[in-house]
Order: structure tokens, then sequence, then C-alpha cells
């Protein structure tokens, strides 16, 4: 797969032309979430979105085949990789779409360049500026996963401010060391289809291990003020899980940005990208079908 | 192309992919992605980017050989992909 040798990182990235093959096609750019890569986007919305635009993937840095650089995991930092990858493929501007973590690098990058992007869709994203903290232990289904986890011998302190990074490692690490425990858990908190593998595991926990990252990413911030949400003026569409912790982010988005929609996905969580496709892709190109010159439902554009 | 002939391309290009992985599984008709080559999701992109790039196509339609009801399979044998494949690229010709 092509590699963009950026300054400080190599970044890994697949473009998925247009299916009309337009001379100059509207771009989409996708933004996974952490602990996994390209492929969440791949099997779902990126084939669909095809009908009427270009569509890139790529693997944050430190995911998927990217490089693992010491540093630089903040998601400004990692907003920064975003703009040198679409300055490498000449694109530019784009509509983005991303997925919780993936969002915060969305949204700096479009606060910091406004220009280049079009649209958002933002799925289940937690704003840290507005939840700084978000503790499992709050969240209504708490009771159900400490059972589970005890059940599999895992302890999560699930009083820290970001108790659901700490499940991810705590989940990534039983992947590699008893997967068959990490399946079972795997499936009752995000369904068959948000299980992790068990590379993309031991890569997390590697880049846990030998880099910052954990504290770049969970860093006090903050990366930008609420106020600021009032300049993100593209049309967004923010979606979010009818049981996902996120939803108070989603709120905000929909009450500070003047062009936000708010979707929320009936019986959902957090990982409704992978467990609720056909919704979500539903959802998606009827927000683009809205927009001026978007016709996605007939394949064309005008 | 005739199915000996994509059977031998898959094989070639699966082994490529997996060489070094400290795999003991064999490449055959009957090899599983999952089971036998413990591939993950981002291995079936890298695959499918590699067929397309030895066949100098694009847009396999390889999506309808890997979801099925809007989820990805289970798993999936080499010589699926190989049938799939070729029948792909004999409508194409």
């Amino acid at each position: 797969m092509p590699l963009a040798e950026l300054p400080a990182v190599r970044i890994n990235y697949l473009q998925m032309p247009a299916e009309d093959e337009a001379p100059a096609p509207e771009d989409v750019v996708m933004v996974h979430g952490l602990a996994t890569n390209m492929a969440f986007w791949y099997g779902g919305l990126a084939p669909v979105l095809t009908r009427f635009a270009r569509v890139t993937i790529y693997d944050l840095r430190g995911h998927g085949h990217s490089s693992m650089p010491p540093s630089g995991y903040s998601p400004v930092e990692m907003a920064e990789d975003l703009r040198l990858l679409l300055d490498h493929l000449g694109i530019e501007s784009a509509h983005m779409v991303a997925h919780s973590f993936g969002g915060m690098v969305a949204v700096i990058f479009a606060l910091s360049h406004p220009e280049r992007v079009k649209s958002l869709v933002l799925a289940d994203v937690r704003l840290r500026p507005v939840q700084p903290r978000l503790r499992l232990r709050q969240w209504r289904f708490a009771p159900r996963w400490h059972e589970a986890l005890a059940e599999a011998g895992v302890t999560l302190d699930d009083d820290h401010p970001d108790s659901g990074i700490l499940l991810l490692t705590e989940l990534a690490r039983l992947t590699v060391e008893r997967p068959d425990d990490a399946r079972r858990l795997n499936e009752t908190f995000f369904g068959a289809e948000g299980r992790l593998g068990t590379r993309t595991a031991r890569r997390w926990l590697n880049m846990l291990e030998t880099t910052s990252a954990f504290g770049e990413i969970t860093g006090p911030g903050p990366d930008f003020h609420r106020d600021d949400l009032k300049r993100l003026t593209q049309p967004i569409l923010a979606l979010v899980g009818e049981h996902s912790i996120a939803k108070a982010s989603a709120r905000v988005l929909k009450r500070e940005c003047p062009n936000c929609v708010l979707r929320v996905i009936p019986g959902a969580g957090h990982f409704f990208p992978l467990s609720r496709r056909q919704l979500f892709a539903r959802l998606c190109l009827r927000f683009y079908a809205a927009q001026a010159g978007w016709r996605p439902e007939l394949g064309t554009r005008h | 192309m005739d199915l000996a002939k994509v059977q031998e391309l898959v094989f070639e290009v699966v082994a490529g992919l997996v060489a070094d992985w400290d795999l003991d599984a064999e490449i055959g008709a009957t090899t599983r992605l999952v089971a036998n080559l413990e591939f993950e999701s981002i291995d079936i992109i890298q695959m499918v980017v590699a067929f397309e790039e030895r066949l100098q196509r694009r847009n396999l339609g390889f999506e309808k050989l890997l979801m099925v009801d809007g989820r990805y399979v289970d798993d999936l044998s080499l010589g699926q992909i190989a049938a799939f494949l070729h029948q792909r690229l004999a409508v194409a010709a």
C-alpha cells in the first residue's frame, strides 16, 4: 500500500477512486479512532462513498502500517499529520468523516484550516474540552461491565479520567495473553465486529509502552476551547450512539456549531459505524444529499 | 486467465504478505485467511490492493466476497478467493 513519507512520520494510506471517475471528484477523508486502523472504514462507509467521491483512508501515526515515532501523538500533532498528508496527496479541501479520537483530530484540523474542510461527519466523538474527564464509573452500563471484567480477572480503574483508554488497553492485553477470554469480553462490550485483532492489540500495547502516546493522547490540553466550536461553520453531522458516553459532546456540537445536525443512533453504543453499518451509511448519504450539488442517491454530481 | 493461474497468483500474493509472520501454515486452496494465517482486516486490504496491482485492475468488487448482509464474513479460503477472482476476470474479459 502507498506510504506518504512526511517529515516526522511515514503514513500508510489508500485512495479509493470515485466510481464515475470525474476529472475533479469531491474528496472524502476518513479518520479512525484509537487502537484500530484504516480497515475500520474499508468494509463499511468508504466503498459506499466512492459512488460520488474519491475516498482517502489512512492509518494514524503508531497505528496500522504507519510508522511509530517516539512522540507526536497529541491530537494537535495528528491534525498536523493530516495536513501534511493532504498536501502530499494534493487535496486542497475535503469532506471529513471521523470516529471517536479521530474526531478530535478532524475538529482541530477544521479549526486550524477551515478552508480545507467542506463538511464534517463526527461519529461518537468525545471532545476533550467539553468532556475532559470520561469516567466509565458514571456510565449506566458500568456494573455490567465490571462483572464481566471481574470474571475475566481484569481490574480496571473506572474512576480514571481516561478509563475508556484504560479499558481498551486491558482488552488489548487480554487479546494477546488470553484470546478466548478477550473474544468473549469484546463481544459483550463492542459486539462481534468491534473486537481487536491480535496484531492490532500488540501494536497498541507496543505504542503505549515504547512511546509517549498515552501522555500525549490524554494530555492536559486544552486543544481548543468550547467557544471555538462556534467557528465551525461547515455542515456538520454529529452522530452518537444512544448508549454512548460521548453524548454530552454531541449535544455541545449541536448547540455551538451553527450548521450542525445531531442524530442519535437508537440502541447503539460507541462502535455503531461497524455494528450499524447500513444505517450509518444511510445517514451520511442523506447528509451529503442535503448539501448543495450532491446527489448521491443518483450516483451523480450536479 | 484460467483458474489454475489465478490460484497460483493468489498463493503467491498471500505467501508474500505472510512471509515474515513466522507462521507454520501451508499455502493452498484450503488454507483459511483468519484460522490459518491470522489475517486481520487491514491485511485483507493489503491483499486486495496487491491483487489490484498485480492484475492492473481496480475495483475488483471484493466487497461482494468479503461482506454478506453488511457484515464481514468470518473467514475465507484461498480457494474461494481464487474462484471469485477467476469469475470476476471472466466477466470483465
